[in-house]
């Protein structure tokens, strides 16, 4: 059974198709790339499945629970998570309580505890700071914690948007274009960081344009053009495909 | 940032604790004059409800209304008292649950449209309450209600019976209320609730992602700042004897937003208690000639507005910065 | 309701709330535009008024002169304000909220110490009555409506077709753009700010003759004003045409039915508004 179910999934924005007729599974534990020219609706797919926007058609099934159309914070409950292509922090906090800010879902004892100073809630609060410290060590950005994310350079913002989406604790994380303004030696640090990810247990589900991190890192990669699937497979099928490549150098860029 | 300058010193802190402590309590034997225990009494109230106003800020939500609350609260408490006959005591915290209850269901319709919408909103409701009461006649209509009877004495047994014949007991119990709203609002912002509603005025879409309620929460603060706001209310009208619309307009509000930028909007409990103070004893020492207060005042906010938009506990921040700002030029040099 | 009581509440509601539109109009450029939140806005009516009363009353000019002199006298004090305060917390909304209130209070105080509590006033410009047909009435309170139709059609035509005016829409809509292509920025905001204060006192400069004036006045104009803001929609100048006028004739007709209880359903039909349509009747939503 997929984790991530997604059945005839349609996005109208007035009269245009930002996705059409898109069916998808997910499995545990995989990482899945989700590749395409500029345009082809691969963020459109992150917003509706995350309740930005309902689908116009189709259904989106987590677990075997329908969660099409919920909000946002809902869907956060189901524990899937995801970072954003503008890094989207809390500026004007600590790289630390950016982190800490992401454990909101995860607190066990009610929230009126903790406003009573009830020892066993904030002993999980202080758990929580302990975690998120993890999480940045594991990440690599233990060092700054203290530091402003607003001060943070570019590639370390796009990093710390991953490890507040890791503190949520998620089941499935979604991933929109993390290597975006890296250098090549920034890139395989995050190809790491993204394999560790996947080896903790949680499932991905990878936008990206960076070739050599989709190819180090999909078991499986889908092809988005013009909000169609066009390709699904392995990444070796996918780079020999001939529709793929005739989507890809319609464009300027040079992608392979 | 609740009280960022922290005394580390634990013992430092008990000291100055106490010494504050002792200073308030015997506040009104040193001040001999009514007129100044009565300054000291409105300071205590406009602070209150400056730290409802800056509870709201904390998510995010800036509020227009704040007045309108102290109003429902001030009237809620008279009508238990007077027509229902009800004490005192007990009609001071049902005051502020009725606030809090017309607080949570403007809160249910207004909410969905943070920002200038919102604040706008929380000015029709200010409006809408004070011409409410300005027009219902059995209320007093826009002459208010006059002769409300203090509080009742309290009869502490074989020591001693607390009466409300002078100021004094009045101060105490402003002094206690402001203690209580200190201690809550504190316990609020420190938890888990006030990381909540920080990360939901920081970043709404991200606090989204994190599975934060967005709307749960915003009617929630607009409900507990709303039901303190009526609480001091009900203070007032006992204390003051007299209420009317006047007292509750637009302009009360917009003051009490002032109270907190003054002090600093990010500092949720010393900034509105700074703010509030000095509005609200600044008049008074500027009372140099009566007619010149309002230019005195009025000219002291805008040179505050624009030399420290960061409000008054901005300073130190302000020298650091500037300190910082000296090293490096004498390292270039 | 006899005919000759329609039309003169109809008159005296279209000529309110033509001078609450142009009003209104005066903030919503001076918000939009120069992102200042002016609550001293009612105090640049109330200076219009004084103005126009000090010119004709104590240098016996006569009422265009007195206007025009008001104008300018209102237009540099705006200037004066931008200059020394709202340029430099522009867009801040919190501390042009405490500047313009300090504004305000500082203006009423002197405006209080100038002219006294008592109320004033101009004789009326056009005097007597005037018949149509059936209906009689006073010259005076009609005039103010073609008058103020001018003044905004001059608005309208100074944004649309002038290169001062395009450029200050541009800076409305997107002011990073526009610095971008070559408009000199603060220089708009300047403008706008003087323009809607201008505006502001031209309204309060029209009805010195009709109403009295005193230095309270500026008080409640700002309240009908935002009122009228949120009820078009804070962005919008046609939010604030339709909205003065609707305010305009509500309070007009409603004064006659429901006597003192109008302001109360004003402000709650207001509300009632805003739960279906939150940004106003013509303004946008930005969700989140």
């Amino acid at each position: 059974m997929a984790m991530l179910e997604i059945r005839d999934l349609n996005k109208y924005f007035g009269g245009l198709a930002a996705i059409k007729d898109l069916n998808l599974d997910v499995f545990n534990s995989e990482i899945v790339g989700l590749i395409g020219p500029n345009g082809a609706g691969k963020t459109t797919f992150f917003n509706v499945i995350t309740g930005v926007y309902p689908p116009t058609l189709g259904s989106v099934l987590f677990m075997n629970q329908d969660i099409t159309g919920l909000k946002t914070y809902k869907i956060a409950q189901f524990k899937i998570a995801r970072n954003f292509q503008d890094s989207i922090l809390f500026m004007k906090l600590s790289v630390l309580d950016n982190v800490v800010a992401g454990f909101h879902g995860n607190y066990k004892k009610a929230e009126w505890k903790s406003f009573m100073y009830i020892p066993s809630a904030r002993k999980e609060e202080r758990a929580a700071k302990r975690k998120a410290l993890e999480i940045l060590e594991f990440m690599g950005l233990a060092s700054l914690k203290d530091e402003l994310a607003a001060n943070l350079p570019h590639g370390h913002q796009r990093i710390l948007g991953i490890c507040i989406a890791l503190a949520t604790n998620p089941k499935l994380l979604l991933l929109d274009e993390p290597a975006t303004g890296m250098n090549p030696e920034e890139t395989s640090n995050l190809i790491m960081l993204v394999k560790r990810i996947r080896d903790n247990g949680i499932t991905i589900i990878l936008v990206e344009h960076d070739m050599q991190a989709v190819m180090n890192l999909c078991n499986r990669i889908v092809v988005l053009n013009y909000g169609r699937k066009i390709a699904e497979g392995l990444p070796d099928e996918i780079t020999k495909n001939e529709e793929v490549i005739e989507a890809y150098l319609g464009r300027e860029e040079d992608y392979f | 940032m609740l009280l960022k300058y922290k005394i580390n010193s634990p013992l430092k802190r008990l000291i100055g604790l106490l010494s504050l402590g002792v200073i308030l309590i015997s506040l009104p034997f040193l001040i001999r004059s009514p007129y100044y225990l009565h300054l000291v009494i409105m300071a205590c109230i406009n602070i209150v409800l400056a730290m409802t106003f800056s509870l709201m800020f904390s998510a995010g939500l800036i509020t227009l209304g704040a007045a309108a609350f102290w109003a429902i609260g001030a009237y809620a408490s008279t009508v238990l008292v007077m027509n229902l006959g009800i004490s005192f005591w007990l009609a001071l915290p049902f005051a502020g649950m009725i606030a809090g209850i017309f607080a949570f269901a403007f809160g249910l319709i207004i909410v969905r449209t943070p920002g200038f919408i919102f604040v706008m909103e929380t000015f029709v409701i200010n409006m809408m309450v004070v011409h409410a009461f300005g027009h219902i006649t059995q209320l007093g209509g826009w002459g208010g209600i006059c002769g409300i009877p203090r509080p009742g004495a309290i009869t502490i047994p074989f020591i001693y019976q607390i009466t409300f014949a002078t100021k004094i007991p009045y101060y105490y119990l402003i002094l206690l209320i402001l203690l209580m709203t200190v201690i809550v609002f504190y316990a609020l912002h420190s938890s888990r609730i006030g990381t909540a509603w920080r990360s939901i005025k920081l970043n709404p879409g991200l606090a989204q992602t994190l599975g934060i309620n967005l709307f749960r929460y915003r009617v929630m603060v607009f409900t507990i700042a709303s039901a303190f706001a009526g609480l001091t209310g009900s203070f007032y009208a006992h204390y003051y004897e007299t209420i009317e619309p006047e007292t509750f307009i637009i302009f009360k509000s917009l003051y009490i937003q002032i109270y907190g930028i003054l002090g600093g909007l990010n500092f949720y409990i010393l900034g509105p208690t700074i703010g509030a103070s000095i509005m609200t004893f600044a008049p008074e020492f500027l009372r140099i000639t009566q007619e010149y207060e309002p230019i005195y005042t009025g000219s002291m906010l805008i040179l505050l507005a624009i030399i420290l938009p960061g409000g008054i506990l901005s300073i130190p921040e302000r020298i650091s910065a500037l300190s910082r700002q000296n090293k490096v030029k004498k390292v270039k040099q | 309701m006899t005919t000759q009581l329609f039309i003169q509440l109809l008159v005296n509601g279209l000529a309110s709330g033509m001078i609450y539109v142009m009003a209104a109009s005066g903030l919503i450029l001076v918000l939009g535009v120069a992102r200042i939140f002016n609550f001293a806005h009612g105090e640049f009516y109330m200076l219009g008024a004084y103005g126009v009363f000090a010119a004709s009353i104590l240098l016996n000019l006569n009422f265009t002169l007195s206007l025009v002199l008001s104008m300018v006298i209102v237009g540099g004090f705006a200037a004066l304000c931008y200059g020394t305060t709202f340029h430099y917390i522009r867009g801040q909304l919190l501390q042009c909220a405490a500047a313009s209130v300090g504004w305000s209070m500082l203006i009423k105080q002197v405006a209080l110490l100038a002219f006294g509590t008592k109320e004033r006033g101009i004789p009326s410009v056009f005097r007597g009555l005037i018949k149509i047909g059936d209906i009689t009435l006073s010259k005076e309170r009609l005039m103010v409506i073609p008058l103020c139709i001018i003044v905004m059609c001059g608005l309208y035509v100074f944004l649309m077709k002038t290169k001062t005016g395009k450029a200050m829409r541009a800076v409305r809509l997107d002011s990073e753009a526009a610095s971008l292509q070559g408009i000199d920025v603060t220089r708009m905001y300047l403008v706008a700010m003087v323009m809607g204060c201008t505006l502001a006192g031209i309204a309060g400069g029209i009805i010195a003759p009709i109403f009295s004036v005193v230095p309270a006045m500026g008080h409640d104009m700002l309240t009908l004003v935002l009122l009228i803001i949120i009820l078009g929609g804070a962005e919008s100048e046609l939010g604030a045409v339709v909205g003065g006028i609707v305010i305009g004739l509500f309070l007009s007709f409603g004064y006659f039915f429901f006597g003192g209880l109008t302001e109360v359903i004003t402000f709650a039909s207001v509300g009632a508004i805003l739960i279906f349509r939150p940004g106003g009747l013509f303004g946008s939503v930005v969700e989140v």
